[in-house]
């Protein structure tokens, strides 16, 4: 019944991220709801439990997206994953602001990660669309730094449901 | 071997390939438009009442600017009123020009009504989820505008009932653009600050604040004529081989409800 919730919230975060966030934009720049309850899951609950969630709510955002399938899927997953070890091996236990601090990084290392990523899907055909950004511009690393930083907002507001995914059980 | 494979991020990392895979082959069109099916009521019914919302509050924010807006627009109105008599009285010429000449009118182009269900708005991409598909005759490709012939974007996907439309406000769109009172082309493109910009006009060329962006019809990608917005500001440095200007589009992104899609 509870992965069956999670799966639902994930599934409701992509609909509300289509759908309700957008009106909520700060120079076009919406929180990454999916992403902040991903990642969420891979750090109260371990990458090795979590993966097919990650899966799934990546392939939820794709099917949104207008951007080539499998690309935000790649991304969340690298992000997903990176940020489990980085847990594991820097910080004995998740408290609040380590959780905060995770996500922020989180969210710089997902807009790197799915830049590269459309680059080389254009590179190797898998994608027509043509990526005319600049990684080096400033208006795209400013709009990383206003992406992370209300990912992080909102975790603040989704503190509450921290209890859900997080075991009793769990400590380091 | 096993190991390696048993591992849950190369396991995850192969079945995400797997369905990238899948995907370029088709075969996942059909659980797509299954998911959209699904997906597509709900979508529809969260989109509309945030939008409801974000417009009572809009109008409760700027209720202290009312009057000024009303002033504003009474003048515009004006002069809009002057500008159609004359453009009545150029399009009757037009007419019977035509019938002198014995020149057919060009065809109005067949257009499909679609209800705005969902947007995508990051770093990397401006997109609009559509309830209108494949079954009702839309394409790839097609040109989508709102009401008076402004363009809003692209269709980039298709699904049976639903599409994915690219936006001109998407940092990886370009459309090929002309001032309309000079003729001096250039293209339009966008930053992720919601701003449009013409770029690649050559230093010289008189181009001023007010003057009209519309679609030059070049590379076929757009059809010809259709409203992008106005000049705002014009930024030319000496130096440089163009000169560029800011654009005040005309769509209104933040409240789009309903599009039109070229068949």
């Amino acid at each position: 019944m509870k992965t069956f919730l999670i799966i639902l919230g994930l599934l409701l975060a992509a609909v509300s991220q289509t759908t309700v966030l957008p009106f909520l934009a700060i120079s076009g720049i919406v929180p990454n709801l999916v992403l902040v309850l991903t990642l969420l899951l891979v750090i109260f609950r371990d990458f090795k439990k979590t993966w097919w969630l990650v899966i799934l709510g990546g392939l939820f955002l794709d099917l949104f997206s207008g951007l080539s399938f499998g690309l935000i899927g790649l991304s969340l997953l690298t992000t997903a994953y990176f940020i489990s070890r980085f847990n594991q091996s820097i910080f004995p236990e998740a408290k609040f602001w380590i959780v905060l601090f995770l996500i922020g990084l989180a969210s710089l290392f997902y807009g790197l990660v799915l830049f590269g990523l459309a680059k080389l899907f254009v590179f190797i055909n898998l994608s027509q669309q043509e990526i005319y950004l600049s990684l080096l511009s400033l208006n795209y690393l400013v709009g990383l730094l206003i992406s992370a930083f209300y990912n992080m907002a909102f975790l603040i507001c989704l503190y509450g449901i921290k209890k859900i995914f997080y075991p009793a059980s769990f400590s380091k | 071997m096993k190991r390696v494979f048993s591992h849950p991020f190369i396991l995850s990392l192969l079945i995400i390939v797997g369905l990238i895979f899948l995907n370029s082959q088709g075969w996942l069109k059909f659980s797509q438009d299954i998911f959209f099916s699904l997906t597509a009521s709900v979508q529809k019914i969260s989109y509309q009442f945030s939008s409801k919302v974000n417009q009572m509050t809009g109008s409760l924010i700027s209720l202290n600017r009312l009057n000024q807006e009303k002033v504003r627009l009474a003048e515009e109105n004006e002069e809009l009123s002057s500008q159609l008599v004359q453009l009545k009285e150029a399009a009757r010429e037009n007419e019977f020009l035509r019938q002198q000449l014995s020149v057919s009118s060009p065809e109005s182009p067949e257009l499909i009504l679609a209800g705005v269900i969902g947007c995508n708005s990051s770093f990397l991409e401006k997109t609009l989820l559509i309830n209108r598909g494949s079954q009702d005759g839309v394409k790839e490709g097609a040109a989508v505008i709102t009401a008076g012939n402004f363009l809003v974007g692209q269709v980039v996907e298709t699904n049976n009932s639903s599409s994915k439309v690219r936006l001109i406000l998407d940092p990886n769109s370009r459309v090929n653009a002309l001032v309309q009172e000079s003729g001096v082309t250039g293209l339009v493109k966008s930053n992720q600050w919601l701003n449009l910009t013409i770029d690649f006009i050559p230093q010289g060329e008189n181009i001023k604040e007010g003057q009209t962006v519309v679609t030059s019809g070049l590379a076929g990608f757009f059809p010809v004529g259709l409203f992008i917005g106005q000049i705002s500001q014009i930024i030319s440095i000496d130096v440089e081989i163009f000169q560029k200007a800011k654009i005040k589009p005309a769509v209104d992104f933040e409240n789009l409800e309903k599009v039109f899609v070229f068949k």
